[in-house]
């Protein structure tokens, strides 16, 4: 029973990692066989998100400094960037906080 | 999109339209004083600006652009001024049909509207990084 719970745990954060990241592929066969990949992919992909947004602010703070752009535009591109790369740190600290809590189990 | 970046891009484009609404007005303060140079042209012309919802694809939501910069077609001001170079031949020059009373309100207006949609997009982002402080 324990057994099993704990690997329900595992499936479970291994499904949350799947539904954040959308390059994930594979369905989850219950143990956590996919966790690796998984939560890798959901990384890249956040880190993507974040320096796509991170990219664009730049194109509109260059394009503000050379009067091609308006000054709420840039300020919204470059908030969007800094939220979305907070929320791509907050969410790998929290799935390595629980991966790491997983490690510390003893069986 | 989010439903709170949306809300976000909203608040800029209201505040995109008011600046540009602010613009229009200090080019009427300034060209309050613009007198034509002979008697057959006419002075500074009032600007009006018309605002209009636009559905923005991208966002999903209607947005605020600024439809038209027109022209205010009311009556133009007389002055009696006969050393003017514009005087006509009974001493009248034509001023500019600009009331600095109107545009100073007008530019309280823009301000107050530019803060109303700034304060959107503050709260706005303080929800949304409230939201992922959840996560910490």
């Amino acid at each position: 029973m324990a057994i099993n719970s704990i690997a329900d745990a595992i499936s479970a954060y291994s499904n949350a990692a799947k539904s954040v990241g959308s390059g994930a592929k594979t369905e989850g066969s219950g143990a956590g066989g996919d966790i690796g990949t998984d939560f890798a992919s959901m990384l890249k992909d956040g880190a993507q998100a974040a320096i796509n947004s991170g990219k664009k602010s730049e194109e509109m703070s260059k394009q503000a400094i050379t009067g091609k752009a308006d000054i709420p535009d840039v300020v919204a591109a470059v908030s969007n960037a800094e939220l979305t790369l907070q929320t791509v740190v907050a969410v790998r600290d929290k799935v390595v906080s629980a991966y790491n809590d997983i490690l510390k189990m003893s069986f | 999109m989010d439903e709170l970046n949306k809300t976000a891009l909203i608040g800029v484009s209201g505040m995109k339209a008011q600046s540009e609404r602010l613009r229009v007005v200090s080019e009427n303060l300034a060209n309050a004083d613009s007198l034509p140079t002979s008697p057959s042209e006419q002075p500074y012309r009032r600007k009006v600006l018309t605002f209009r919802n636009v559905l923005d694809k991208q966002v999903g939501a209607d947005v605020v652009k600024v439809a038209k910069v027109d022209v205010d077609r009311s009556q133009f001001q007389k002055k009696y001024d006969p050393k003017h170079p514009a005087a006509d031949s009974d001493g009248y020059v034509m001023t500019p049909n600009v009331n600095p009373l109107i545009e100073l309100m007008d530019m309280r207006e823009a301000q107050r509207s530019y803060e109303a949609n700034l304060n959107v997009v503050n709260v706005s982002k303080t929800m949304l990084s409230r939201t992922v402080d959840m996560l910490r």
